[in-house]
């Protein structure tokens, strides 16, 4: 047997038992020595965690979620050792079983495998007589999911890995009957792909974080070669600013404009900064990107220094992600020890390193200037710009602060340049988004579409909705900042105008689903705790208007609401979202106004 | 990983003062400083923040300025069982709030000496949602809590068995 099992031990793996399932696996594969088990990062699909994914010579590219260490010796027996599927029964109870991995090219040879999926979310299980159709023709099991919903029936062959879907049951039986005659399914049926486009996220849950040579092998540190032989600094900017890549973290400014800015700058000093603070309640992309391919991040924050002409860069990441500052700290060490850090990058006249701080448990932390400050080794209080930080930032020198997302697609833009990144997304919401998909969701996942998809898509054909039982309420967006998408709005595509055109914004991608038993007046209130508890008590509006407002929140929640409560409500929100120092104060209303636009009776509600 | 593990046991101020002796930050990096103390005592000593004062030449109130400034230090010795429920969105939709109340009222009908062992407190998510609702236990993350799971945590360590998954 030759081939990988690709263990996912990012911190949600490792929470949910992964590192139990990486020893077993070792355990059971130390007889065969080609066989390796590598700890990667998330592949994205983290309802399923545990997971390992298959990847061996001769077998079909599945994945098995949900394991148990007993589980897996019974998938080590049947599926690697014996060859066939395991035990529909173990299927449907014991772990789950994920197609569409891979999505290959219809091929020529017959299938040795068949997986089949009912792609309908409230989709029936597929009739006997159908799988035994197959298994008459080779092995054939039932997957959990192909990483796609609402496509009808769905057959994956192997070892093509080519998908088929939108399928009937009787397009199945006519699909069968061909199979048999050693005919394939006909292509007008083939699926190219998930909806998703693996930009940033790319190498997620295939390399292991934890080696440089296993990222060099991706690709890492292709475009710094690059940038550094071919490309002046000028160009870099050029690039980025021909892709319209703009800002991840929330506000969506354009990084090519913003590095351009900072470069400007008369000073023989500069700074970049990578924001890894991720504070959003419900948001996990940073964290996965640095905990599952932090090379990546690295590069892109080497690039950006090259660019603006910095010497040295920073990464900021909070304290709760230790796994992620750790993951980090490794990639450092052997980067420099490669000489991808330090004088002379590849022997260039560039030399650049970087140092890593942390966050202490403060929201506000992850606003720019208040991030500056603490760095610096102070409080995290914001101040007010101008001076913007690429005038006048860390010790007071010009600083470009990027968010983790934005600088992990800057490889890729330098590597294909920015018109082929351009290419991707809608009007001046270009390339790709990293969304966190939680809540009330069947998939709590990672996805990472085209901008321009709609909020629709995400939710139901990549997430598969709702658990059973309840409809969707409404999307929240954008974090404590952010605002609702109510039902009616789900089919509003993802791009900063459109959003931003329904009283949301796109935020830094927590994206988290609520469902109709939900009164938003309470998630108000909950929302006020938040971002009360997280003021840093600098400016008036927001540290006596936070207050006031949770405090009126209280009271329509506890019942004790009277006719004036919530014309109150909205005059403190304009009041504090009009005076406020930064963005926290000022965008702390913006949910406010959204519930109040599309859920007043929640309000209503609660008055009577 | 690669954080030490906090421990309690040699707090001394022998102990206190080797360690902030030995310590290797930048002269910008109280927060670094911090960090380490908190990962090695489990919470900042007064007299570590004094001595931090020396070092980086700064007055001690600056020093508190930035501690308490910051949620993750504590200027208390923490408790011999932490809990950490987190209030994020996903985890609060997921009824975190209820199992911090029932949490909290199950503390509090114990005798003073048993309730003293434990510290209640929260976090704003911490990026696993999809394990919502979870606590940490000690450094252990417990998810897909519900009261009653929390429940049998608290007296599984109360009566000091560790199996608490
Ligand atoms: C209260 C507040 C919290 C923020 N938190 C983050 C964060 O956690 N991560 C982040 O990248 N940006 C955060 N931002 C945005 C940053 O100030 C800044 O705009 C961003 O890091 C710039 O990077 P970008 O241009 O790549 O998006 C926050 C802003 C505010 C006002
Ligand atoms: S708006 Fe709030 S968080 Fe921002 S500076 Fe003012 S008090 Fe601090
Ligand atoms: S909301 Fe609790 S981990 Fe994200």
């Amino acid at each position: 047997m030759t081939g990988e099992l690709r263990v996912a031990l990012d911190s949600g793996g490792i929470a949910a038992g992964a590192g139990e399932i990486l020893e077993e696996l070792r355990i059971l594969c130390a007889a065969y020595p080609g066989l390796k088990v590598i700890a990667v990062g998330t592949p994205g699909m983290c309802y399923a965690d545990p997971q390992v994914e298959v990847v061996i010579a001769g077998l079909p590219q599945v994945s098995f979620g949900n394991l148990t260490p007993e589980a897996v010796h019974y998938i080590f027996r049947e599926f690697l050792e014996k060859k066939q599927f395991p035990d529909q029964e173990f299927l449907n109870s014991k772990a789950i079983l994920i197609g569409g991995r891979i999505f290959g090219q219809p091929g020529a040879e017959p299938p040795q495998y068949i997986l089949l999926c009912n792609t309908q979310i409230q989709g029936s299980p597929l009739p006997t007589e159908m799988i035994s159709a197959f298994a008459a023709i080779t092995k054939v099991a039932i997957a959990d999911n192909f990483g796609f919903y609402n496509q009808g029936l769905a057959i994956q062959l192997f070892p093509s890995g080519a998908v088929y879907a939108n399928l009937s049951e009787d397009d199945l039986l006519v699909i069968a009957q061909g199979l048999s005659r050693g005919e394939l399914p006909s292509k007008k049926f083939w699926l190219a792909g998930n909806g998703q486009t693996r930009i940033a996220s790319r190498n997620c849950g295939v390399i292991n974080p934890e080696s440089l040579s296993s990222a060099v092998a991706a690709g890492a540190y292709e475009a710094l070669k690059k940038a550094l032989s071919q490309m002046s600094p000028q160009q870099v900017i050029e690039e980025v600013h021909q892709s319209g890549l703009r800002g991840r973290g929330g506000a969506g400014y354009p990084t090519g404009k913003k590095w351009h800015l900072t470069a400007l700058q008369p000073s023989p000093q500069r700074y970049v900064i990578c924001n890894g603070d991720e504070g959003d309640p419900g948001a996990f992309m940073d964290r996965s990107l640095l905990e599952s391919d932090p090379h990546r991040v690295l590069e892109g924050l080497i690039l950006a220094g090259y660019a603006i002409g910095a010497s040295t860069g920073y990464f900021y990441i909070r304290a709760e992600y230790p796994l992620a500052i750790a993951r980090v700290r490794q990639a450092v060490r052997e980067a420099r020890e490669a000489g991808i850090l330090g004088k002379n990058i590849f022997g260039s006249n560039f030399s650049f390193d970087v140092k890593i701080r942390l966050g202490a448990g403060a929201y506000v932390c992850g606003e720019e200037t208040a991030l500056i400050a603490s760095i610096e080794g102070k409080r995290g209080s914001p101040v007010p710009r101008p001076p913007y930080p690429s005038q006048r930032g860390l010790h007071g020198q010009p600083t470009c602060i990027n968010n983790v997302e934005t600088l992990a697609f800057i490889p890729a833009i330098v590597l294909q340049g920015g018109q082929w990144y351009a290419s991707i997304g809608r009007g001046t919401s270009t390339g790709t988004k990293v969304f966190a998909v939680s809540g009330h969701i069947r998939r709590t996942q990672l996805v990472e579409v085209p901008m321009g998809t709609t909020v629709h898509e995400v939710v139901f054909n990549i997430c598969g909705g709702l658990p059973p039982g309840h409809n969707l309420k409404a999307v929240q967006t954008g974090g404590p900042s952010g605002g609702m998408i109510p039902a009616s709005l789900l089919d509003t595509p993802l791009t900063y105008e459109d959003i931003l055109a329904i009283g949301s914004i796109i935020g830094s991608g927590g994206m988290v689903v609520m469902d109709d038993r939900v009164n938003m007046a309470e998630v108000m209130r909950f929302f006020l705790s938040f971002n009360t508890d997280e003021s840093c008590g600098k400016c008036a509006p927001c540290r006596v208007g936070g207050f006031q407002l949770r405090h009126l929140y209280e009271e329509l929640c506890g019942g004790r609401g009277e006719q004036q409560t919530i014309p109150q409500i909205e005059r403190i929100a304009h009041a504090m979202q009009a005076a406020s120092l930064c963005g926290l104060g000022k965008a702390a209303p913006n949910p406010i106004f959204s519930t109040l636009r599309y859920f007043r009776e929640d309000y209503l509600a609660c008055l009577k | 990983m690669g954080e030490p593990e906090p421990t309690q046991q040699s707090s001394g101020s022998d102990a206190i003062c080797e360690f902030i002796g030995n310590l290797k930050v930048e002269n910008d990096n109280l927060i670094l400083a911090l960090h380490a103390i908190e990962n090695r005592f489990g919470y900042v000593p007064r007299q570590s923040a004094l001595l931090l004062s020396k070092r980086f030449s700064v007055p001690l109130a600056r020093i508190y300025e930035v501690l308490t400034f910051y949620h993750y230090f504590r200027t208390t010795p923490s408790a011999e069982h932490t809990l950490t429920i987190c209030l994020g969105t996903s985890c609060w939709l997921h009824g975190s709030e209820k199992i911090l109340r029932n949490s909290q009222n199950l503390l509090a009908e114990l005798p003073p000496e048993e309730r003293q062992r434990f510290g209640l407190s929260e976090v704003r998510c911490v990026g696993c949602c999809s394990l919502a609702p979870l606590v940490f236990a000690g450094k252990k993350v417990i998810g897909r809590l519900t009261p009653d799971k929390m429940k049998q945590i608290i007296e599984g360590l109360l009566s000091n068995r560790g199996d608490i998954s």
